[in-house]
């Protein structure tokens, strides 16, 4: 790891009631040796006079950084409890916490961002909000797959803010003196990040005791901090306004729909008509156990939900049109596949459209999928859709 | 300030082969599986790539197993767009072995722009009928 002074004192250990300045900002990237991708980070923290910690995967590991997370819990002993709760501890209501803020992407002229680390950082760590009197920690939240935001509220991801665009379009830095368009130190949001950052020692309840001394300057700092955020329209509750543009949210991507039909002319029994039990698959529609229909195959792990139903005509009393699935596809010749109906079906009394917006189920790579109908429907030809979500979620691109 | 803007969405390319007809040795496979598979490039109408990004994740299912006596592979091609394409076929292949009637491909993939044509194309003669799909994933900065 590389640190500023602040953040090597809270990796030792060794901060002082003289010496605290607020929790740290930690930057994440592939490797913090080349192009000088952690010096600006660290000379914006020395700036705002905050801790920062910059770990990598060629040095820290492609995982967590463990020593990072075990400082971090000591270092919690100087946050007050705050919002009513589990304050600073874990659900297991005794080990303390990791607390952290914000988490960065590190980039640099030609060193593009680079997500992992900063996934791999943020799971193990935890956001300020919670812990805070006023709730003024970082709003945002870190939510990766599988995280549950209310038990572990991660700290937020960002891309950081030192990549700027001369006028060729190629890249610099705001901290490169002969390209940078703007100093950063006079961005009014800079100004204001100054005032507010610094607030992590707030000691208006709670446990007075850990600071009886402390100044009042930090109190002060942080009033100002948030009036100036309040007379700017900004958002008062975040401590890194100027970042929260660049907030990284883990998004799927890649899904689309699988969609099935039967024209006017075809039928189960008559035409036009879809018969009681039986199955609809991309080419056909037939009795269910004796006709193989094509299925449509799923790609990749994911959900399947959001089925539509819309017909030519009326059903003449309730039905249901229920989405089968099976993974039999290597016993099935000469054999049917094995289907089994899943949660997911649309049932309507009357009309010609159906929905099922409300269940959602999960499939893999490979699922076969079909449609079954539950009682006769003399739908004059019927289109029906649902919509696939792979599970594989990305930021920047890359699946986590 | 530079802004962080995901490109969300996605799909699923889809092909598929009806029961009468045969996937042919070679034969290229379109949107418009119900004419059957074809030799001919121009037969067969493609998949268009509506905007940059990559395809992976290849399935491929028959009604019946294939019975060539060897593995087949069924592979997605790539044209750029054009009015005679020749279909290259791709990395992106699922291999399907003989008496067996499923193959998948989840670690290759390739890089496709704006405009490309996909296909499907099998090695092997496969009769039967079959379902073909793989996961289209645009760019960031598409």
């Amino acid at each position: 790891m590389l640190t500023n002074a602040r953040g090597a004192a809270v990796l030792a250990g060794t901060v002082t009631k003289a010496t605290f300045s607020g929790l740290p900002i930690v930057g994440c990237c592939d490797d913090y040796t080349v192009g000088s991708v952690a010096q600006p980070f660290l000379d914006f923290a020395d700036a705002l006079g905050v801790p920062a910690i910059v770990t990598d995967i060629v040095h820290d590991g492609d995982d967590s950084t463990p020593a990072l997370s075990t400082a971090l819990k000591v270092y919690s002993k100087w946050f007050v409890p705050g919002l009513p709760g589990k304050p600073y501890l874990e659900p297991d209501g005794v080990t303390a916490s990791a607390l952290c803020g914000p988490i960065l992407t590190l980039s640099s002229p030609n060193v593009v961002s680079s997500p992992e680390k900063a996934d791999l950082v943020a799971r193990t760590l935890r956001n300020f909000r919670r812990n805070h009197k006023l709730g003024l920690g970082p709003s945002a939240l870190y939510v990766p797959r599988y995280n549950d935001p209310d038990v572990d509220p991660l700290p937020p991801v960002y891309l950081d803010h030192f990549i700027a665009y001369d006028s060729t379009g190629g890249h610099t830095s705001y901290y490169s003196g002969a390209d940078t368009p703007t100093p950063y130190t006079d961005l009014l949001y800079f100004q204001i990040l100054k005032n507010c950052w610094q607030s992590g020692n707030w000691t208006l309840s709670g446990d007075q005791s850990i600071w009886p001394s402390l100044p009042t300057t930090p109190q002060g700092s942080m009033k100002l901090g948030i009036d100036a955020l309040r007379s700017a329209l900004l958002p008062e509750r975040h401590f890194f306004a100027s970042l929260v543009p660049l907030l990284l949210l883990p998004e799927f991507r890649g899904g689309g729909t699988f969609d099935f039909y039967m024209p006017k002319t075809a039928g189960s029994v008559t035409p036009g008509t879809w018969t009681d039990g039986n199955s609809l698959g991309i080419n056909t529609v037939g009795v269910f156990d004796v006709a193989m229909r094509i299925p449509w195959l799923v790609p990749a792990d994911g959900y399947v939900e959001n089925l539509v139903v819309q017909g030519n005509a009326n059903v003449a009393g309730a039905t249901s049109i229920r989405v089968f699935r099976s993974r039999d596809h290597t016993t099935h010749s000469p054999m049917l596949p094995l289907y089994i109906g899943t949660a997911l079906q649309a049932t309507w009394a009357s009309g010609a459209y159906g929905e099922d917006t409300v269940n959602s189920v999960e499939v893999f790579r490979g699922d076969m999928l079909i449609l079954v109908i539950a009682s006769d429907w003399a739908c004059d030809g019927c289109s029906i859709n649902m919509s696939f979500r792979p599970k594989g979620r990305t930021i920047l691109g890359v699946e986590l | 300030m530079s802004l962080y803007l995901p490109i969300v969405g996605g799909g699923v390319i889809k092909f598929w082969l009806g029961p009468a007809n045969s996937w042919i040795a070679g034969g290229f496979l379109g949107e418009n599986g119900s004419d059957g598979s074809s030799l001919v490039p121009t037969d067969v109408i493609a998949w268009i790539v509506p905007a940059p990004g990559r395809v992976s994740n290849l399935v491929v299912l028959g009604l019946v197993a294939q019975v060539t006596g060897a593995r087949i592979t069924v592979s997605l091609c790539k044209n750029v767009r054009s009015t005679s394409p020749t279909y290259p076929t791709t990395l992106l292949g699922a291999v399907v072995n003989n008496s067996t009637s499923y193959g998948e491909d989840a670690t290759h993939g390739f890089d496709v722009a704006r405009g490309d044509m996909i296909v499907a194309k099998c090695s092997g003669l496969w009769l039967g009928g079959q379902s073909v799909s793989a996961q289209w994933v645009p760019n960031d900065s598409a």
